[in-house]
């Protein structure tokens, strides 16, 4: 009986397990064989047709991409590590701006700051001051963080 | 013939597993990491490890040696700008196909040659099922020798491979020409390896029908 076609073309490129393989060519028939003999035959057409059109051009693409090259800077990799300690620290401080608010907007108790900032010392990044007023009249001092990174941000 | 599980021109088809490929492997991410902080001379090696292989990809895919030549060049440099987001997770050079696969194709498409891609697509897998569907036993009848001396022959050769979608001659050539395995193939495709081995079997089912009139005129040749 012949083998399926699906099988006979995993046989023919290596993709069975070897036990598999071994066992399937003792049950190969003739027109199986045949049909091996023409995967052969195309497969090396298609590979030394390709390949002798191709060799027939030179290719030196170094000295072209070498100029090119220097003008990119080397590709920027941000450690894992780094990645996850910025997100959550974002999200904790996220966590507790909401948190603050919440509060000061529920109980009342947050006292005019007048935005008693004293000193703001910001290294890599962009901050904003901002006095929020609920609708008590009372009046709370928010400061911003950007992050550089676009989709990376902080706020106390 | 040769042996089946063996590739057309005698070498063994390389295996993920093979322990040869896993030390190069492990030898390119080195190479990878250096490149990535900023040592050019490594990256110099990349180039001309793989140039020619790229080149042989972009070549089979456009048929135009000055389009193969810019987008291999661009491969190279689109692998180097985005060294940074390569995960390592696949080996260097299905990665760097991968990109030349899509570059290519992007480029068929924007100069309109690529239109048919879907519609050919969809008319190799209408053909599941029926006769056309079953591999042919019908040798081509002319030897590798013959191919390498016979411009004609390369020419017919490349000519019905245009005739492919760019998806089912990417995983010809890949497969044929760069002798990767059918894991690789899905990671440079970006696809599953079921699509592979169905998008291999119509391409080649198709190759071998656009060839069997070839076939038959030198069967004629001979006889006459």
């Amino acid at each position: 009986m012949a083998v399926a076609d699906n099988k006979l073309i995993r046989l023919f490129d290596n993709e069975l397990p070897v036990d598999e393989a071994d066992a399937l060519r003792l049950e190969l028939s003739e027109e199986d064989n045949a049909k091996l003999a023409a995967l052969a035959e195309l497969s090396s057409s298609v590979r030394d047709a390709i390949e002798s059109e191709a060799a027939m051009h030179e290719v030196d693409l170094w000295s072209t991409l070498q100029r090119q090259l220097p003008q990119q800077a080397p590709a920027k990799v941000v450690p894992l590590r780094r990645k996850v300690l910025v997100r959550t620290t974002a999200a904790i401080s996220a966590f507790a701006v909401a948190a603050s608010l919440f509060f000061a907007l529920r109980t009342g108790t947050v006292r005019d700051s007048g935005c008693d900032v004293e000193e703001l010392e910001v290294v890599g990044s962009g901050a904003t001051v901002m006095k929020v007023a609920d609708d008590r009249g009372n009046d709370t001092t928010l400061i911003w963080f950007d992050h550089q990174e676009e989709d990376e941000w902080e706020s106390l | 013939m040769g042996e089946p599980n063996a590739l057309p021109n005698g070498a063994p088809s390389r295996r993920a597993s093979d322990p040869a490929t896993e030390e190069q492997r492990r030898a390119e991410a080195e190479l990878v990491e250096r490149c990535r902080g900023g040592d050019q001379r490594a990256f110099r090696i990349l180039v001309e490890r793989y140039q020619r292989r790229v080149f042989s990809l972009a070549f089979g895919l456009l048929k135009d040696p000055d389009e193969a030549r810019d987008i291999s060049q661009e491969a190279f440099l689109k692998a180097h700008r985005h060294l940074g987001s390569f995960q390592g997770t696949a080996s260097f050079y299905t990665w760097l196909y991968r990109i030349t696969v899509n570059l290519c194709i992007d480029r068929k498409r924007k100069v309109g040659r690529g239109s048919e891609v879907e519609l050919d697509e969809r008319l190799s897998h209408q053909q599941v099922g029926s006769p056309a569907d079953v591999l042919s036993t019908q040798k081509l009848s002319f030897n590798p020798q013959r191919v390498a001396q016979s411009s004609e022959l390369r020419g017919r050769i490349l000519a019905a491979l245009e005739k492919l979608s760019e998806q089912h001659r990417a995983v010809l050539i890949l497969r044929e020409v760069e002798g990767l395995s059918y894991k690789e193939i899905a990671d440079s495709m970006d696809c599953p390896e079921g699509t592979v081995m169905s998008r291999l079997f119509h391409a080649r089912r198709q190759m071998q029908e656009l060839l069997s009139d070839f076939a038959e005129d030198a069967e004629q040749e001979g006889a006459d």
